[in-house]
């Protein structure tokens, strides 16, 4: 990201979708992930949890990546579809 | 050193660092100074109630002491009943209960005589500060969720902050207090923040550990049928600790001395077993535990000893209470 040059608008979407975008892909990644351990065969509560601890570390890596990326446009729609993607599985897998 | 990320990284991070450092600089300065005075709750508390500042008490016995008053209760009791026998620093019996409107109260017992104490009417430590540092008094989740954003956003400027430099090392050992003040003062934030990075980083982390269900509730729905409670007790360990009542099915529990030294038992024999948990995982909510401890003074292992107590009368007292109002909740 340029800043100097970059519009208000332009920042405010990058926030927007880091923020919103992140939260969504956070969820269907803890939802996810849970269910896909647990289905492996780990204990369904040590599964959740350790969904839930690594999803805030997720949550912060896409926060940083949609802030500083060059693409920002395919970064969402990356963010968004993958976001959908896991919370459809998340469902499928319990 | 040259720098390891590109500029126009390390631009779009000067620029996260520097307006969220304005946004939420504040909130977090209220959170992490109400968080160092919970530290000292109960001393704060035995300040301004000095009702709480009473003798030591060696082995109560709650069958004396609190069995009768939890009768006398009874009738304004709704669900959820926890009753924390006298400790180090809080020398009172503390009975936290719901009532019939699902209200919360706390109410702290004599330990010598059961009765309830009548304490200066201040919200003092554990009520203000402790309560301000995770929920900023607020109605609803929405200081939870306040507190939970200005959180992420702390371990966004820690990571955010450590790429803004083009000469990592250089830049973080560097003070130089004879340049003008902006220099000085950029310096010692340089200096002041790499000293306690790894902290920094890891208290912002621990606090959503804790909450982790209120900011995200929906993965935690999905996996345990729309039941959160069900996966907490799941985590605690009630079913893994669990114990059979020896067959009454009375209304009113007869003795909670008895259920202790039973919970003492269990303890010794699990004392030293391996956890069925992942070892990773172990060590990852042995971090919030020791948080927690940290948090009320007490060791690691009393923790442990506490918990499981705490799961095997929740148990028991499932099963020999059966439909009791006194204990609803741990049906659930």
């Amino acid at each position: 990201m340029s800043s100097k040059t970059e519009s208000t608008l332009i920042k405010s979407s990058r926030l927007a979708v880091a923020v919103i975008g992140g939260y969504l892909f956070t969820n269907g990644f803890i939802g996810a992930f849970g269910a896909g351990l647990h289905y492996f065969g780990m204990i369904k509560s040590d599964a959740m949890l350790l969904a839930l601890i690594s999803g805030f570390l997720i949550y912060l890596v896409v926060i940083i990546w949609v802030i500083s990326t060059r693409c920002f446009i395919f970064t969402s729609c990356l963010i968004l579809g993958s976001s959908i993607i896991m919370i459809y599985s998340a469902q499928q897998l319990v | 050193m040259a720098s390891l990320v590109s500029k126009e990284f390390r631009e779009a991070m000067g620029w996260l660092h520097t307006w969220l450092g304005v946004a939420l600089g504040a909130i977090l300065f209220a959170i992490f100074w109400t968080g160092s005075l919970t530290v000292f709750d109960k001393e704060i508390d035995h300040w301004m109630k000095p009702e709480l500042r009473l003798a030591q008490q060696e082995n109560v016995s709650l069958d004396r002491v609190v069995l009768p008053k939890l009768a006398s209760f009874e009738p304004a009791l709704g669900s959820d009943v926890w009753i924390s026998p006298p400790r180090d620093r809080i020398p009172a019996i503390r009975m936290l209960y719901h009532d019939k409107n699902d209200n919360k109260h706390e109410i702290m017992l004599d330990p010598k005589t059961g009765e309830k104490l009548d304490l200066t009417d201040s919200h003092a430590g554990t009520d203000f500060f402790f309560r301000f540092h995770f929920m900023l008094h607020m109605p609803g989740l929405f200081g939870y969720l306040l507190v939970g954003i200005a959180a992420l956003g702390m371990m966004v400027l820690v990571i955010s902050g450590v790429f803004i430099h083009r000469k990592f090392f250089q830049n973080f050992f560097t003070f130089r207090p004879k340049k003008n003040l902006l220099r000085s003062t950029l310096d010692f934030h340089n200096l002041t923040a790499i000293i306690g990075l790894p902290f920094y980083f890891l208290l912002p982390l621990s606090g959503l550990f804790i909450f982790a269900t209120v900011f995200f509730p929906w993965p935690v729905e999905v996996n345990y049928d729309g039941n959160v409670k069900s996966f907490k007790a799941d985590l605690a360990g009630y079913q893994q600790f669990s114990v059979e009542p020896s067959g009454q099915t009375n209304l009113y529990i007869k003795t909670l001395d008895q259920l202790i030294i039973d919970a003492e038992q269990i303890w010794k024999t699990k004392e030293g077993q391996h956890s069925s948990k992942a070892d990773w995982v172990g060590i990852l909510i042995m971090a919030m535990r020791i948080r927690m401890s940290l948090l009320n003074g007490t060791s690691l292992i009393k923790m442990w000893r506490l918990a499981l107590i705490k799961s095997v009368l929740m148990h028991k007292q499932v099963k020999k209470l059966g439909s009791s109002p006194l204990v609803q909740f741990m049906q659930h």
